[in-house]
């Protein structure tokens, strides 16, 4: 069983854990579109963040190997979506460019 | 006013019901969350149960209209032609509309009856949030196989079945099949459950994600010129991280209504992983928003894609992991976590979707060819409705949280604890900043229809004039 406060704590490591993932990935994307280092560099803090909520979600009694594990194998997950799904997005735009400049978008209505 | 297809006609109806409905939805919602300050208020006359339902019933409805406007919107403009069975879709309408108005009147005037198999099919099934009696169920499935009809008649027929559309006659399939199970019940409470869970969770939570993520692809291209190759590649990227997680996500609900234990392993481990497509529509979000410099020919259509990728994430990733694993979710479940998270969740991922749509419906309808639709109205809505949701989302948080520790961790879940945490102020006075959010979101929402009605008028009357 989980105690008083415990829960609350639990529930905002849940909380600073997903948030993290998500201004991880936030910053991220947007320092690599920007390139700017600064960004960049900042969005580690949230995954640092993300990292200590996992962890702190881990060292607690109430959960055993298998939802360690899991949720172990959910904060490195996280860790690395924002830097693979850029990688995906780069590659698929970068095909596009060419035939994306040979046709002329109308930026009115229907005409795609 | 542009040239429109008869099945954008067809939209622009579906839209306009969707728009009051949302209005419908915000008025009962307002009298249910100021019952919570004064319980006396309308007892016996309009019960807090009655406007709940009505509430989240009026809410349903008019985010599935808003998204069968999107579907009739785009069709034509996909396959290049009318769509096939035009005025059935037209009398599905009608129809779809008197039975929405029939079952509200009967849900007002009628409200109850007795545990019967009349009140089954003329009053209320009584099953939370699919509250419509059996004759409106089987209303709705012949309205979805017309529409239903109307999609895939047309794809065949116009020759071009994109992956757009493929993926769309799957999952409207998905959708329409689900419905069903939401009418099966039996006296065995938990198997009962299992099956309504059926139609609500994957509806939610996999069916609609993907038919937003069609509406989505189809509105990036529109709005932001992205090439179809992308939007194409993403969809089949966002269907499989989304039934892949969502399908069995379903276990969340499994945790407490007597289902077997192993849907707490099943249920915790793919609920964990639920968030990461939202994750991904988040670099998704930033990479276009990034490489467009935030800037289209229609503004309010842009922003409100990017409120459905990050409000998806946040309202549905974020709102909804605090509470998901098994050893938390024993104590915040039916507390106010769970509204907080329904609020945020179905207005960042499906309310954010039905804007876009409308918006751009609105430019087609305004200013087809120019100039760029903005107006200073869209941009006060839509900094009034994200404040007042997070408002209000934040309110049920804390009352949330208080009932956590007061009612369930310190009370132990007995009905002493539950009134205590009924009682305490931390749960009280939050009730008192929902409804004043909720106040402001109605104002937000009067601005909102103030900023469609009037929006690039100026700009049809300029390009109307030209030509003489």
């Amino acid at each position: 069983m989980i105690q008083g406060a415990e829960i609350l704590y639990l529930i905002g490591a849940g909380l600073v854990f997903i948030t993290g993932a998500g201004l991880y990935a936030l910053l991220y994307a947007y320092g690599k579109i920007k390139a700017n280092v600064l960004l960049q560099r900042s969005s580690y803090i949230f995954a640092v963040l993300m990292l200590l909520g996992v962890f702190y979600i881990v060292q607690h009694p109430a959960f055993d190997t298998f939802w360690k594990g899991l949720l172990l194998v959910c904060g490195f997950t996280y860790l690395f979506i924002p830097k693979s799904m850029l990688w995906v997005m780069e590659r698929v735009h970068a095909k596009e460019e060419e035939e994306r400049k040979k046709e002329k978008h109308n930026p009115f209505y229907m005409n795609y | 006013m542009g040239k429109l297809y008869e099945s954008q006609k067809l939209a622009l109806w579906y839209f306009t019901v969707a728009i009051v409905l949302f209005g419908a939805q915000l008025l009962f919602g307002l009298l249910a969350a100021y019952q919570y300050l004064n319980p006396d208020f309308l007892y016996g006359v309009l019960d807090f149960s009655i406007n709940r339902m009505l509430h989240i019933n009026a809410m349903v409805v008019w985010l599935i209209m808003g998204f069968i406007g999107g579907v009739y919107w785009f069709l034509p403009i996909e396959t290049g032609r009318e769509v096939v069975g035009i005025k059935l879709g037209k009398i599905a309408f009608f129809v779809l509309v008197a039975a929405v108005a029939v079952v509200v009147l009967v849900y007002l005037l009628v409200q109850t009856g007795k545990g019967d198999y009349f009140t089954l099919w003329f009053i209320t099934e009584g099953r939370e949030y699919i509250e419509a009696p059996r004759w409106a169920d089987w209303g709705i499935v012949a309205v979805v196989l017309v529409f239903y009809f109307n999609v895939v008649a047309t794809a065949f027929k116009s020759g071009k079945i994109t992956g757009i559309l493929g993926v769309l006659m799957i999952d409207l399939l998905a959708l329409a099949g689900l419905y069903l199970a939401g009418m099966y019940f039996t006296p065995n409470i938990s198997v009962d459950q299992f099956w309504w869970w059926w139609v609500v969770h994957l509806w939610v939570e996999a069916t609609w994600e993907v038919l937003v993520g069609v509406l989505m692809a189809w509105s990036l291209m529109a709005v932001l010129g992205t090439p179809r190759k992308i939007v194409e590649a993403w969809l089949y990227l966002e269907v499989f991280l989304v039934f892949g997680t969502g399908i069995l996500g379903l276990g969340h609900h499994y945790f407490w209504i007597g289902t077997p234990e192993y849907w707490l392993g099943i249920g915790g481990f793919f609920s964990a992983l639920e968030p990461i497509p939202l994750v991904a529509m988040v670099v998704h979000a930033i990479y276009d928003a990034g490489s467009h410099k935030l800037k289209a020919a229609n503004k309010p259509a842009l922003f409100w894609i990017m409120a459905q990728a990050f409000g998806n994430f946040v309202g549905a990733g974020m709102w909804g992991f605090m509470h998901t694993l098994p050893q938390i979710n024993l104590y915040s479940h039916g507390t106010q976590i769970t509204p907080a998270h329904g609020h945020l969740a179905f207005f960042g991922a499906y309310v954010a979707a039905n804007l876009t749509l409308m918006y751009i419906a609105i430019q087609g309808v305004r200013a087809p060819e120019g100039p760029a639709l903005d107006s200073r109205a869209w941009k006060l809505a839509y900094v009034g409705f994200a404040i007042t949701i997070f408002g209000m989302v934040g309110a049920l948080t804390v009352a949330g949280f208080a009932q956590i520790f007061v009612e369930r961790a310190v009370g132990g879940a007995t009905w002493s604890a539950y009134i205590a945490g009924q009682e305490h102020p931390w749960v009280r006075e939050p009730m008192y900043w929902r409804f004043g959010f909720g106040v402001l979101f109605l104002l937000s929402y009067v601005i909102l229809v103030y900023d469609m009605l009037t929006i690039g008028k100026k700009a049809a009357t300029v390009t109307e004039v030209k030509p003489a």
